[in-house]
Parts: structure tokens; sequence; C-alpha cells
């Protein structure tokens, strides 16, 4: 059985949001509500100011926390390892949105708005009627595509392949044979978000490297390998 | 779980037969041997779930009383079933039966453990046990929240105001369940049926230590009674409709909870059940079962209070408790005080995303750990 993962480069992403837009129109989520957004960090005091951007979205713990404390059986932990919230159960208790160390699950209590007032087929066929107060929602890996053998949305969308997804079971898959290039090449080994609460998620991050910027500036500094994300 | 069950049934009803030795032709004429008594007495009327009482020190006045009013679990017998001169007879057969103490079957010992004060210690004990691992796994739900990262903004926005909104939201969403009213009315009253049959089993409970310490048989009809069956009854309706539904449900399976959900569903409906069948054993005069029955409810519910904090039980506090804790950071991030966010569609979004932030950066090493960090958002 497949185990999928995600796996982000912070060193590739550049903050553009467009996963956050492609989730948007993939998912039809309505105002305010991101299944995949980006954490616009600034790290240090002027005049040693970095930048990190940290895209976030929900990492499918192993252990999900939501999931055990849903009344209602509404979050199922496929056999793939996908996380997946049934709106038809969910009765908006609201347990799960505290549960969730990482702040991915949403619950619009009183209304569900949708931006524009147009009515186009996508908005009248797929978006509106998804607007259903009082349910909770979170991001299924776009469980939808991957059963199609697609990659969720937001990894296609990435301009950068900062996002890699894949099997982790499987040796060969894009996001196996990432980890192994940069472990070797880099020496970067994947990291999961907030350890400390016993999730186990299968999301995972590679770290930013610092030897990018020395290097971009023309000092003397190593050069860093080429990365990529499939090498022949 | 079951074998073990099985495994303390097994024992208590083997020793409590254990008499069962082919009876001697001559001891056939005995009133004694021929009557009721034995099934309780044992063979010998060296006990089996009730005492010895080969060479009872009773005089026969007093025996005779016993036999007529009844003690404890013993049913009172009337003239018609068993007349003084029978009562008279087996009283002098007994007083020539031999004391054997070796005779005393386990049962008989492990019933007079069982007294109220007893029992009563060790539910105490489990339920400190329970309370204590309860509280430390509680704790684990609480801290990922980040909760404590909310304080600033909550002192902001007035403490007073945040125990109202908690106090609030679990009555309104822990004890009335306000989702499932709001959802489907049919769900809310079949958990209703257990939520609050298992409530008024515990007022009972509480009640009957008040009012009745002893737990001396009481009229069918004292609301002392009436309460705990009323309750247990709903109790009971409700947890067989929902051993129903884990058989119809097939999305019953999350992949994660499954054995706890089986675990407390099914300690939940065997202790009910074991608590009607003592009541039903006892009013059938059904003695030698009374006990067996008994000890079979007592172990139930004991094993019930011990895996609480781990099987599906604990959804009756974690839940309200993190459903208020969403509440309290809906209304301390509406309220502005926060971010000036209007709105938070995930309550506790922002803080959390600050938990993520931190964890980040510890990762990444020397040169962003300790930093000062900002968040920004951009409309």
């Amino acid at each position: 059985m497949a185990r999928y993962s995600m796996l982000i480069d912070l060193t590739r992403c550049i903050g553009c949001d467009a996963c956050t837009l492609a989730c948007k129109q993939e998912n039809g989520t309505p105002l305010d509500v991101f299944f995949a957004r980006v954490l616009n960090v600034e790290v240090g005091e002027y005049p040693n100011v970095k930048r990190v951007y940290i895209p976030v979205l929900c990492n499918h713990c192993e252990d999900a926390p939501c999931l055990k404390s849903c009344p209602n059986k509404a979050i199922v932990r496929r056999p793939d390892g996908i996380v997946i919230l049934d709106q038809d159960r969910c009765r908006g208790t609201g347990a799960c949105v505290s549960a969730c160390p990482y702040g991915n699950i949403y619950l619009t209590r009183v209304d569900d708005r949708w931006y524009l007032n147009s009515d186009e087929p996508y908005e009248r066929d797929f978006v509106k009627k998804r607007l259903e107060p009082q349910r909770a929602r979170k991001c299924t890996y776009c469980a939808h595509r991957v059963d199609e053998g697609l990659d969720p949305a937001c990894v296609v969308a990435c301009p950068t392949t900062a996002r890699i997804f894949g099997d982790l079971d499987d040796p060969d898959s894009v996001i196996s044979t990432y980890i192994d290039e940069q472990r070797e090449q880099t020496g970067r080994k994947p990291f999961k978000l907030l350890p400390q609460a016993g999730t186990k998620p299968a999301g995972m991050y590679l770290g930013v490297m610092a030897d990018q910027a020395s290097s971009t500036l023309g000092e003397d500094a190593p050069v860093p390998l080429p990365q990529g994300v499939r090498t022949p | 779980m079951r074998l073990l069950l099985n495994l303390l049934l097994l024992l208590v009803t083997a020793s409590a037969f254990a008499q069962g030795e082919p009876i001697p032709e001559a001891t056939k004429t005995e009133v004694y041997s021929t009557s009721n008594c034995l099934g309780c007495h044992g063979q010998s009327a060296m006990g089996g779930l009730g005492p010895p009482i080969a060479k009872t020190k009773l005089t026969y006045d007093q025996f005779l009383l016993v036999v007529r009013k009844g003690k404890g679990m013993m049913p009172a017998t009337n003239e018609t079933d068993m007349p003084d001169t029978e009562v008279s007879k087996v009283y002098a057969e007994l007083q020539a039966k031999p004391y054997n103490p070796d005779q005393i079957p386990i049962a008989y010992k492990v019933s007079q453990a069982l007294t109220t004060r007893n029992v009563a210690l060790m539910f105490l004990a489990a339920a400190l046990i329970a309370f204590a691992i309860g509280s430390y796994r509680l704790v684990k739900w609480v801290r990922p929240t980040s909760i404590g990262r909310l304080f600033p903004s909550m002192a902001r926005f007035g403490f007073g105001k945040c125990v109202w909104i908690v106090v609030k939201s679990l009555v309104v969403d822990g004890l009335f369940v306000s989702s499932l009213w709001k959802a489907n009315k049919h769900r809310w009253f079949m958990h209703g049926l257990m939520l609050y049959g298992f409530l008024g089993l515990l007022l009972a409970d509480v009640l009957m230590s008040i009012y009745n310490p002893t737990r001396g048989d009481l009229p069918l009809l004292s609301p002392l009674k009436v309460l705990p069956v009323v309750s247990g009854g709903m109790l009971l309706l409700g947890v067989m409709y929902v051993m129903y539904r884990y058989r119809s449900d097939k999305f019953i399976d999350n992949g994660l909870t499954l054995s706890g959900d089986f675990l407390f569903v099914n300690l939940m409906f065997h202790s009910v059940l074991a608590g009607f069948l003592t009541l039903m054993v006892a009013r059938l005069n059904l003695s030698e079962w009374v006990m067996t029955v008994y000890i079979y409810h007592l172990t139930v519910v004991m094993l019930l209070i011990i895996t609480a904090p781990f099987s599906r039980f604990q959804h009756a506090w974690v839940v309200p408790i993190l459903a208020s804790i969403t509440r309290l950071t809906e209304a301390v991030s509406a309220s502005g005080v926060n971010i000036g966010f209007e709105r938070e569609p995930s309550p506790g979004r922002h803080h959390k995303s600050l938990a993520i932030v931190d964890s980040v950066m510890e990762s990444l090493g020397p040169d962003y750990e300790d930093k000062k960090v900002v968040l920004r958002y951009f409309p």
C-alpha cells in the first residue's frame, strides 16, 4: 500500500502563492478558507533580515489528533495515509479545529461566502454548491486527483517545483529519489513540523540552504551542486 | 479482554459449584439436601455463595427469623414453601454436620470481601487512577492547541469574559450537544439517551451513597430505584443502537480508533446489561447466580473506568474541552484584540502558525534560531 507524502523544499519556495490559488480553484473553497497557505516570515532584525516562506497545508498525520477528536467519525485515514474529512458526517462540533496543532482545519460557523457575484458555470455548478456553513473542511492531498494518478493541484502549480509529492514506500518515486539526492548532494535531511506534538506528520520539509545566498552574490563560497527533481 | 472476563467468570462459577460431589444415598432423606438452601450454602453446608451454616451459632429462633425474613441477598421463605417443622429439622441436621473450614469455597470468601465499603474503595482507587491518566492525556490533547500563545490576547480581551465563554460552551456544546441538535435531531436523541442515561446513573450513584450508604434493597418504586433503572434503560437502548450502527455503518473504521471505539461500546453494553441482570436474578430469587452476575457487573464497570482514558470514552471530556477552546479562540480573534483579524475560519490559525514558524526555525539551524520572527500577512 502506498504511503503518500509531500516534501516541501524551502530553498525552492519563492512565496508566489501559486499553490494557494491552485488549491482554491481546484477545491472551490469559500472566502477566507485556504487549505494551502504560505507563511511569510521575517527572521532577524535590520540589517540582518531574512525572509523565509513556509508553505503550510494539512500534514496528513499518521496519528492525526483531528481524527481522534472527531465525535462523529467524520475524519478518516485511508490506508494510503490520506486523511479525509467527510462533510456529510460532519456536524460542526469544532473539536478538530482546536485539536489540529497546525491550524489547518477550517470551520465556518455562521456563513460561507464566495468572492464574486458572477454566475459562471464554475461558480454555479461547483463552488456555490459546496458552500456549507458549519461543516469543517481540510486539505485532502487532492485525493480525487491522486486516485486518478495525478499530482495534487498545488504541486502541479508550483513554478519552482518546491513541492514534491509521491509515495514514500516506493523507493523509485519522485519523492524518495529527491530525498536521497538531497541527502547526498546537499546533506539536507527532511524535517517535520512540530515534532513535539507527537502527530507523526506525513508532510516533510527540506531546509533553506544558507550557502546559496552568498554564491549568488559572487562571494568565494562553495557552490552547491545542481539540484534536479528528476535526474536520469 | 473477553478471555479475561470468561476466565474470571469460570473461576467464580467453578468454585461456586465445586461442591457438586455425588449425593450419598443416605443423605437423600435429609430435608437440607433436598431443600433450596444448598443452592447457596453448599452440599456440606460449608457455604457456596452464601455463608457456611454447618454448626450454626444462631439459636433456633434467630435461625427461623432469618429463614422467614431473609437476610442480605438471601430471600425470605414463607410457611407454605417450608413449614416450621421442616425448618427445625434442617436446624437439627445442620447442627449434626461437621464444621470443616477447608471446605469454605473461594466464591464465598470473594463475596465476603465485596462489602459495600471495599467495593467503594476499589472503585475510588480505579477512578483516581483513571483520572490521573486521563488528566495526563488531556494535557497532551490541549498542549497542541497552542492556547498558551493566546494568553496575552486573552488578557486584553478580559479573562472574565473568557471564563464565561468556556463555561457557556461546556454547557451548550458539551452538556446539551448543540451541534447535533442543529444538525440532526434523531442523532441528538440517540446520543442523549446515552449521555443523559449515563449522567442519571452517576447521579443515582451519588444519591445512593448519601441516602442509602449500605446499598440495602429498596422498594421497587423508590426514587432511588427508579432513577438508576430508567437511566440504565436509556443507556442500554442508546448503546444497543450504537452497536447496531457500528454493524451497519461501513465507514465506522476511521483507520485509527476502531479498537478503542469497540472497547468502549462493548464494555458499556456489558456493564449496563450485567447491572440489569443482577437486578433480575435478585428479583427472580436465583440467589446462586446473584453474586456471579454482580461480580461480572463490577468487573466490567471497573474495566470501563480503567480503560476510559484510552477508549472512546475520552470523547466525553476531550470533545467539549476542545470545542470550548475553539469557541474561545474564535471569540478572542473576532474581537480584534489579537492581530486585528475580522474573522479566522480556522480559529487559532495565527498563533498556531507562530508555533509552526518556531518549529521550522529550530529545524533550520543556528542561522535562524533565537532570532526575532515576524509573521507578515498581505491583503
